[in-house]
This record gives C-alpha cells, structure tokens and sequence, in this order.
C-alpha cells in the first residue's frame, strides 16, 4: 500500500475517521492495527519481524533500567547489546546476506579460488533500515540513560510501526515521538488544513514531478546512444527525481501525522541551498544524518580525538552510511565519495578558521551551484545499476559532450516540471521558512495551488509508482 | 484584517519585493498567451510552417491579454495585506480549474492539442477520432459511420469506399483496439444521426481474452454519454476489483483535462518535435489468438448488446460484418470459437439488434498473401474487403 494509490486513500479515509473518535489509549491501539494492517498489505508475513524487533527493543528497555536500578551495570550492557545484536542481524540476513556471500565468493574467484556460496533467495523487507534504526535509538537512548524506558507496549508498539512513516522515515527518536505517543493529543483545525497541504504538496513532489523525471532518466540513464548533454540533464534530472520522491514521502508522511496530532520531524531542508558538504548533510535527510551522527561518529571519537581521526570517522560513518542504502558496490561509493567530500571540507574549513569564518556571504550562489554538482556527481554512484554504468555516464559527459534536441527536450521538461517546486523553494529560502507558501497572500497562492492542481490532473503519473527509498 | 506574525510578514515582504521587480512578467505572459491561442505559432512547433511569422503575434488580442495580465501585479498589490481562509482559497482555485476545463474544450484549442500531440508520436488514431471531432460531422445527411478497432483500420480503404457509395456520407471513427466495451466507453465521441448505417468488423477474437478493464485504453476518448453504460455492463464485481481504474474512467469521462493527460505528458517531455518519432499507427501486428484457451469475455458481449440497442433506439442501423483471419490459420480452434461466435450474434440478429454480414456474403475471396499478419490484411485485401463492404452496403441501400 502506497500514498499515491485509492487503496491508502479508502484506508486512511476509514483509520482516520475512526481515530477522530476514539479516547487516546483507543487510538493507540488503533494505530498498532492500522500500521501493521498497511505493512502487512505488502507481505503479512514480514509484520512479524516488525513485531519481533518492537518487542526486543521494548523489553530490552524494561531490562536495562531494571538491571541499571539494580546496580548491575555489566547485565544493563548485554541488555542493550543483546537488543543491538538481534536488531542488527535481522538487518544484515536481509539485506546484506547476499551481498556478501557473492563479494566474498567473487574475491575468492579474483584470485584463483572458487567456492559454493549458499544461495538464499532472501526477500528484503520494505521498510526494514528505517525501523530497525528507529528501534535500536530507543535501546542505546535508554542505555545512555537520556530517555526513560516505557511499561506502555501498545505506545511503543505505535512508535515502532507508526504508519505515516514506517517504511521510508522520517527515522524518529524516541525522544520525539514515544512522549507524543503516551500522552493525549490535541487535533486542532489549523494541524489539519497545514497537514492536508502539506501532504498534497508531497503528493505534488512525487506523483508529478518524480514519477515524470523518472521517465525522462529511465530513458537517458547509462542507455546507448544518448549523448553528453542529455547525459548530464539526466543526472540533474535524477538529482531532482530522488528529492522529490524522499522529501515528498516526508511531507506526506508529516502531513498524514500532523493531521493525526502528532508532529514529526523535518526531514528536507532545502539541501541544494547547501555551500558544502557539511551544510548538505545538514539538510539531506535530516533524520538518518543525526542518526548516524549520534549512534556512529560521535562513538567512534568524532571530532574529539584529532584531524586524523575525524576524517577517517567521517569517512566509516559515510561509507557505512552509503551501505545502509543498500547492499551494492554503488552504495559504497556513494558512501565514499561523500566521506571524502566531508573530510575535504573539514580540512579545508580547519584551514580556513583561523583566517575567519570559512562559510562567508561571499559567492553564495557559486558556491551553491559546486555543491549542487558535487551532489549530482555522487548521485550518479545512486543511480547507476553497476560501477561500470556509472562511468560510462561521466564518460559521456566528459567525453562525448554535444547539445542536441533530446537534451533540450529534457531541460525543458525538467524545468516546467519543477517551476512550481522551485517558486516554492525560492520563497523558503529567501524567508527561512519551510512553511512560508501557507503565508502567500491570496493571489500567489491561489496560482500556486491552481498551478499545481492543473499540473496534477494533466500531469501527474496515476500508476501508483513506488517510492525510492521503499528498496531501503 | 487578521494581525499577521514574522514570517507572515517577511513572506508579504518577499512578494512586495517581486512585485516592484517583475510586474511585467505578467504583461508578457499575457503576449505568450496570445501567441500560445495562436494558430500560427502551433503550426510552427507541430513542424507545419518552417519559420514564426513574428507580425501575426502581434495582434489586438495580444494587446488585451498583455492588459489582462497587467491586472494581475495590480490585483496582487490590492490583496497583499489580506488574509484569506482557507476555503476561500480553495474557492478560488476551484473557479481558476473550472475557466482552464472551459478553455481546452474550445474547438480551437482541441484542434492545436490534438495537432502538437501527434506531432509527438503519441497514438495517432486518437488524435485523428479527436481532431475529427474538434472539426464536427459536417456532412448533410443520415451517412455510414465506421466504427471498429484494427480490422477496421487495416481492412476498409474510406477514400475508396466513399467514392463507391457516393454520394453518401462516409465518417470513421476507429481506433486500434477498440473493442465493443472501448465503443461503449467513447459513446459521446460517434456522430451518430437518426437514419445512419453504423458498420463495424467484428470478430471472435474481439469477445475473447481481453484485459478486464483496459481504462489506459479508456482514458483519452472516454465520454459521459457512455459511463453508464461502461459500469451498468462491467456490474458490480468488476467494479469493485477495479476500483482504481473505475475512479481513472470517470474522472476522464467528467473532464477534458484528464482525458488530455496522456497527450500533455507526451507533449512536456518532447516540448520540441524530434524528427524521426512522429507516431506511425498504433496497430500491433496481431499474432494468432490463442483460441483453444481463451474464453469468452461477457462484459465484452453485454456492451456489444448495449450499444446495439443505444443504437436502435437512436435510429441507427447496425451491420456488423464478421471479421476473417488469415486463412493459413483457419484450423479446427477457430472454427470451434466461430461456430460459437456466430450462434450468439445469429441469436442478437433474430432480436432484431443487428444485421450480421457473414464471410459467406462478403464474398471478398482473401488469399493468404493478402494478410499482413493473423488478422490484419495488407493493402491489396484492403481494396478487396472495401470493395466487398461497398457492394453489400450499396445493396441495402447504404444509409437509410
């Protein structure tokens, strides 16, 4: 079940009236029904993994602080590893079992070796990355001792398998979202008329702007016979395709929960404003950055132990956050190239702070367009099925560079798909204010709205495509 | 007025700032849109005239649209300290989305539509039936209306046929396809007149194995006058499995907008013709029908009846010539499936609902060479299948 299909429409039409009328721990445990209801739709059998993992990462919970009122230390610690442990092996024979196993028999075979690898046809369950990391924040919080563990196992059960975002995030911390969770929520009007637009611009971002470029770069991407240029506009189209699938499954997803009471975090903010690196990543999915910032570079020593040994943390956190998008070569070099852009950066920036601020007003705009570039260049990695197609695109764009009218067919497109994104993102980043197309005075945002609309009747790909980040 | 917070007023701030800067975006778009309602600057995208003639763009239409959109910065800078709620933006949005399905149904602008769309090689038949109907039915008389899918397309040469049956009208409305369901689904779309002949080639196959609800298919000539009829034939069942699809047709049998969807993503994504992928027709070559296994599609059959007494009660004649197939594949299969075909359409014609015109009497003496392929014939079996149709058409007086 997809946000852009009838079938979540009838559905959250059914959950949300009956939700709306419901006391508070009745909602809670509407919302356990309702969210394993929409994960069991792709594959029932997988809502018991789901259940497995809420279910550790709430005992281990219950345990740890019992263990810790005890005194007993050590046992709190196996208590948390135990639930990393399972949490972290379910993950890994999901979704890197094969990856390895072939890696592992391929570098044998590179050297002369050959070996039987065992053949396991292991379905990845939607959804999987972004619960398990959801789960394992509460444990290691509980541990840490920032967060109070919960005895309400239908809140936690909630939290865990929230269904606005269960299978493409936000990756929520428990910090933020159990608390909503537990206690009563107030629905006010404003929550749900900001809720319902900003679900339809998700539902704007994705059904008319990224299912549309996705044809354009189907098309274009590592296909024979397609030149520089268009080569080069089907890497800035995917650039465009990836935001607006993720950023617009975020909206939806806060829209939906904003409607429900609840307020998630913000997952999007402007990342192709970003001057750098750092500044990207401050802004490109929010959630699994700060994630990956508190669970893996900060215990790893961070910025405490030296430059050396923050590039090569910035480098094992991207890389491993580059694996956790999937288990593919071109993952890792994602991983990769943006581990070396951030510790380029920080060099640079070390260098630079002694002579003043290294993020001056100065060449703002340049600096935006390099980052853009940078970014489009590491999403060729993404985007391409092999290595091998991923150079072969930045050879068509380095090597065989000619303007020809594909390439100014696809400009076009792009940019009549995304004028109304854009006259949004203008006007937030001018203001700072991601909301700020609500505040438009009435003829703007009439003509945004209508704009829109008529792009969604005329435009918008009705087939129900699914969303990127779901095979993550 | 309601007291605005920060951001409110730094966003009123932003567009106040727009405002002094590009107010003549709008007296501009205003002569975009003049050229953009213009014929002469289509005729140049579509590939038709070689250069923009830049005289014709400048018209006193042009000057009223560049006054128009001139309103718009004034209109704006009037509303810039108002707060509208909500619905009444919604309102607003609502009027605008009415005005815009008002305009893409003006003839001219179906005609410039339906032009750019071939031009971009999407399904040609479509836009000929909605060119043909942009431009109306502008013969005098009752006439023959041919209707059909790909047999009708390949087999009935209508240069030919009108000069064989002049001076009766003959209209053709076929698409490949066009199954009795899809007929059903673009009712609207048929000039039908009280007195016409409608002919239409029908074969086994048409009643066999098809996709359930084919609203792709729907989609771009779907019509009011034929959604009832669509879902009284399709019943409850199917409607429910294909909830979605039913939502799809509807919402392309209320709006033009929708039915022009696929057209206008043709259109964004090849906004310049690129030579080479003007759409050819939309025929697949038919391979044999699997006639042993498949079997017969009863929405198709209770569509086929439903249009036939749409028909008749609108006073239209109804001759349905059965469709052939290759000869080399006339095994014990088809003949099977025709047997069975022919026993319903023999028990529709004693109901007084059509006349069937058998292979028998068509007589048209189709020899293997002249097929193309299973179904399709080439264009010498054309000529002999349009003659045939002719002679048997003018027998019965051709329109009555």
């Amino acid at each position: 079940m997809v946000f852009n299909s009838l079938v979540f429409l009838v559905f959250f039409a059914v959950v949300y009236a009956a939700y709306r009328v419901l006391p508070h721990k009745g909602q809670n445990v509407l919302i356990v029904l309702a969210s394993y209801f929409f994960y069991g739709w792709w594959d029932w059998r997988f809502a018991g993994l789901l259940a497995v993992t809420s279910l550790a990462s709430w005992a281990s919970g219950l345990a740890i602080a019992r263990f810790r009122s005890a005194g007993r230390e050590r046992a709190a610690w196996w208590g948390s590893f135990g639930n990393i442990a399972l949490n972290l092996g379910i993950l890994g024979f999901f979704k890197y079992f094969n990856f390895f196993t072939e890696s592992f028999a391929a570098a044998l075979g590179s050297v002369g070796l050959s070996v039987t690898t065992p053949v396991l046809h292991v379905v990845l369950p939607v959804g999987i990355s972004f619960y398990t990391f959801q789960a394992l924040s509460y444990s290691i919080d509980v541990y840490r001792g920032h967060l109070a563990p919960t005895r309400d196992i239908v809140a936690f059960f909630a939290f865990v398998s929230f269904f606005p975002q269960l299978v493409a995030g936000p990756i929520e911390r428990a910090a933020n979202l159990l608390p909503q969770m537990e206690k009563p929520r107030r629905i006010t009007r404003a929550a749900v008329s900001s809720g319902t637009q900003l679900a339809l611009f998700g539902l704007f971002k994705k059904m008319v702007v990224a299912d549309n470029l996705a044809t354009l770069v189907d098309g274009a991407f590592g296909a024979p016979g397609v030149g520089g240029a268009a080569s080069l506009v089907a890497v800035y189209a995917f650039a465009m395709q990836i935001y607006c699938d993720f950023s617009g499954y975020s909206d939806i997803a806060r829209g939906i929960a904003r409607m429900m009471g609840f307020e998630l975090m913000v997952n999007f903010r402007l990342p192709y404003f970003a001057k750098n690196p750092k500044e990207f990543w401050a802004r490109w999915h929010i959630s699994l950055s700060t994630w990956l910032r508190d669970y893996l570079y900060i215990p790893l020593g961070g910025n405490r132990r030296g430059s050396r040994r923050q590039t090569l943390n910035l480098f094992l956190t991207m890389l491993l956050g580059g694996l956790w998008h999937g288990a593919a070569w071109t993952f890792v070099a994602w991983g990769a190239f943006h581990g070396t852009l951030l510790a380029a950066w920080h060099a640079w920036a070390r260098g630079h702070s002694r002579k003043g601020a290294p993020d001056s007003g100065r060449w703002v705009w340049t600096r935006r367009i390099a980052m853009f570039h940078l970014a489009c260049a590491g999403w060729v990695f993404f985007r391409a099925k092999g290595m091998g197609e991923a150079f072969q695109v930045f050879g068509n764009i380095f090597g065989h560079f000619a303007w020809d009218l594909r390439a100014a067919n696809m400009l076009t497109a792009l940019a009549l798909l995304c004028a109304p994104l854009w006259t949004v993102q203008a006007l937030q980043g001018a203001t700072g204010d991601l909301e700020a197309a609500r505040k438009l005075s009435p003829v703007p945002r009439t003509a945004l709205w209508l704009a829109m609309a008529l792009m969604f009747v005329w435009l918008a790909n009705t087939g129900g495509g699914a969303f990127i980040y779901f095979q993550f | 007025m309601a007291a605005m917070d920060g951001t409110t007023l730094r966003v009123r701030e932003a567009e106040r700032r727009f405002l002094r800067r590009g107010w003549w975006i709008f007296p501009a778009a205003g002569l975009v849109a003049a050229m953009l309602t213009g014929g002469g600057f289509w005729a140049w995208v579509s590939g038709n005239r070689p250069w923009l003639d830049w005289r014709q763009l400048l018209t006193a239409r042009a000057a009223v649209l560049a006054l128009a959109g001139l309103a718009v910065p004034a209109v704006w800078r009037i509303l810039l300290k108002r707060k509208w709620p909500g619905w009444a933006v919604a309102l607003a949005v609502a009027a605008g989305f009415a005005c815009a399905e008002a305009a893409v149904r003006i003839p001219a602008a179906q005609t410039a539509f339906w032009l750019a769309a071939r031009s971009r090689g999407y399904l040609p038949e479509v836009c000929y039936v909605r060119l043909d109907e942009a431009a109306g039915r502008n013969d005098d008389g009752p006439g023959i209306l041919l209707a059909g899918s790909s047999q009708m397309i390949f087999g009935v040469d209508e240069t030919l046929l009108r000069e064989l049956l002049s001076p009766t009208p003959v209209v053709r409305r076929a698409i490949a396809g066009m199954w009795p369901q899809s007929m059903l689904a673009m009712w609207g779309r048929f000039p039908f007149r009280r007195g016409d002949v409608c002919v239409q080639i029908r074969s086994a196959f048409d009643f066999l194995g098809k996709p359930e609800f084919d609203a792709d298919w729907f989609r771009p000539v779907a019509s009011m006058a034929g959604a009832g009829g669509v879902l009284r034939t399709a019943g409850a069942g199917i409607v429910a499995r294909h909830a979605g699809k039913t939502v799809d047709f509807l919402l392309a049998a209320s709006l033009e907008g929708w039915r022009m969807r696929d057209g206008m993503r043709a259109l964004a994504m090849q906004w310049m013709r690129e030579p080479g992928r003007d759409g050819g027709t939309a025929v697949s070559r038919g391979k044999r029908p699997a006639w042993e296994s498949e079997t017969w599609d009863e929405w198709q059959w209770r569509a086929f009846a439903e249009g036939a007494r749409r028909m008749k009660s609108a006073g239209v004649s109804f001759q349905v010539f059965e469709g052939d197939v290759n000869p080399s594949l006339r095994d014990e299969a088809w003949k099977g499936k025709r047997r069975e075909w022919l026993a319903r359409m023999e028990a529709g014609e004693r109901e007084g609902l059509w006349h069937l015109v058998g292979l028998e009497e068509q007589d048209a003496g189709l020899a293997p060479g002249e097929w193309v392929d299973a179904t399709h014939v080439n264009a010498v079996g054309r000529e002999k299948l349009t003659r045939a149709m002719g002679r048997i058409l003018a027998r019965c007086g051709g329109a009555e």
